[in-house]
């Protein structure tokens, strides 16, 4: 079976400085998989070399076995919720529409059917009475359901999320992993970039621990051991050392 | 009313009321976008760029069409070289080319010794248009409609979520200059009637008023188009009645529209916004009492 996603010994620097130092993993398909690790762990750069919106120094990615270019279609990428302009003049239902634009191609125009699967879409993570809102009068966790409603209607076989649980409330929390699951059973596969531990072992069937390179991939009982963890946060844990806390 | 008998009695005044119309809608619809890509500062730089090709146009006994479309797009890439290839920020880097290409602008204009009045580049003028201005307008006017309706979901996405364009495949960069130079043409075309230096105003203020009235991309761009179109007639009637300068007139009556709704958007208004504080205040103090 070909792997969803494979990263054979990938290194990626900005500036000069190195932010990703050998990393090899790979993921099945009907996986979700989360990647874990420190602030400055290099987790964005990851999802942004596998999408090839950074250029990779050294190494190899496919995605289904070849390259991106040849699998664009089968890719839906949600960003970090602060990179839009929350003042955009666009309504729910128009965001989610925009998920149809890459299978339509250019002159093609959304049609009626398309505008009935988004709907469909933003009723499949409960935002359907919000259709006609513009987006920035939503709240946090809200946005992030429309922009998974987007994702979904892309249609696609990989899932890419970027920390999508920041500063959201429970119900659209539980909404969007019980999704993510849903697609998973669906033989989809999905990858978030996530930063709180606490709920890790939960939500993800597969974890991987990044600091600058991998710490350790696994099922998550496996990565979540005190031993483990301190090697990926011994930095910001050191505080501990200076206060004299052994 | 003299406007209107003027109307049908002057053939020029037919001709500068049309210009006008057109050059306030293709202003306002490449307004929206260029507004909602922070990138107004952009669209001051290009309009001053076209400065140089005009000069060379008219020296070398080209339509300026041609020479300002090539002196624009150059240099919007190399404000996107610069910021890309150095530290230099996007707007430090718009702030030194576009002022250069203005600078040589000015220069070739007095060493050619053209027949072009800088002034009437700078300011417009019009009233002097003559009917291949009128074909020009109309014809970058065209242009620009219908690639703004084919390209529209592609320029939509571009300027609301460029992450996702990159990562479906779009060639983003690509559109950039698109678009620059959709706005390059836009300039040229308005050359006649608010000139070089006043242009930014008729691509920022007609679209940034329709940004306040409403929460849609389609009916921002039409809704801009329809209030540059006013503005161009509202301004070219005071223009023609007072005998004022049409460019500074149109700013000005776009400005007023702006300041309407600034004031009473429904929405965004700020008087709108007062008492509706007002009533919550009011109604929270009548609770506690």
């Amino acid at each position: 079976m070909v792997a969803v996603l494979e990263l054979k010994n990938v290194h990626v620097s900005y500036n000069g400085k190195s932010a990703l130092q050998g990393v090899n993993f790979s993921v099945e398909a009907g996986n979700v998989l989360g990647i874990i690790g420190p602030n400055g762990a290099g987790k964005s750069t990851l999802l942004k070399a596998l999408l090839k919106l950074v250029a990779i120094d050294q190494g190899k990615i496919e995605i289904f076995g070849k390259s991106l270019e040849e699998n664009r279609e089968k890719i839906a990428y949600v960003p970090q919720r602060s990179e839009f302009d929350w003042d955009f003049p666009i309504h729910v239902l128009d965001t989610v529409l925009m998920g149809t634009y890459p299978k339509l191609g250019v002159f093609k125009r959304p049609k009626k059917k398309d505008r009935e699967f988004a709907y469909d879409c933003l009723e499949k993570v409960g935002m359907e009475h919000f259709h006609n809102r513009q987006i920035g009068e939503l709240s946090g966790g809200q946005q992030q359901r429309v922009f998974l409603a987007r994702a979904l209607a892309q249609n696609a076989d990989l899932f890419i999320l970027d920390e999508p649980f920041v500063g959201i409330d429970m119900v659209s929390e539980e909404t969007i992993v019980k999704l993510l699951k849903d697609l998973r059973d669906e033989g989809k596969t999905v990858v978030v970039v996530h930063h709180d531990l606490s709920k890790a072992t939960e939500y993800f069937d597969e974890l991987l621990l990044l600091n600058n390179q991998v710490i350790h991939t696994g099922k998550p009982k496996e990565v979540m051991r005190p031993e483990i963890m301190l090697k990926a946060y011994e930095k910001e844990l050191s505080f501990l050392h200076e206060a004299g806390v052994n | 009313m003299a406007f209107i008998e003027g109307l049908i009695e002057y053939d020029f005044l037919q001709k500068a009321l049309l210009t006008s119309i057109m050059v306030g809608i293709v202003c306002g619809v490449i307004g929206c976008f260029i507004i909602l890509r922070g990138m107004a500062l952009m669209g001051d730089a290009i309009s001053h760029a076209v400065l140089p090709g005009v000069a060379i146009s008219y020296a070398v006994g080209i339509n300026f069409f041609f020479g300002a479309v090539f002196t624009g797009v150059l240099t919007a890439i190399g404000i996107g070289f610069v910021s890309q290839h150095s530290r230099i920020k996007q707007d430090t880097s718009i702030g030194i080319m576009f002022t250069a290409a203005f600078a040589l602008g000015v220069i070739l204009i007095t060493v050619l010794e053209s027949s072009t009045d800088l002034y009437h580049i700078l300011f417009g003028n019009v009233l002097a248009v003559r009917p291949s201005d009128v074909w020009i307008t109309l014809a970058i006017g065209l242009i620009v409609l219908v690639s703004v309706y084919v390209f529209y979901k592609e320029l939509l996405v571009t300027s609301f979520d460029p992450t996702m364009a990159e990562v479906y495949g779009l060639p983003v960069r690509l559109i950039h200059y698109f678009l620059m130079t959709l706005l390059t043409m836009v300039t040229v075309a308005s050359l006649q009637t608010v000139g070089i230096v006043l242009v930014v105003a008729m691509l920022i203020t007609p679209a940034a008023t329709a940004y306040l009235l409403t929460d849609r991309l389609s009916v921002m761009i039409f809704l801009s188009a329809a209030i540059g179109a006013s503005a161009a007639v509202i301004g070219l009637y005071f223009s023609f009645t007072y005998n004022l300068a049409s460019g500074a007139t149109i700013v000005l009556a776009a400005t007023a529209i702006f300041f309407a709704a600034f004031l009473l958007s429904p929405k965004q208004g700020i008087l709108w916004k007062k008492i509706n504080a007002r009533k919550n205040r009011n109604e929270l103090m009548g609770k506690n009492i």
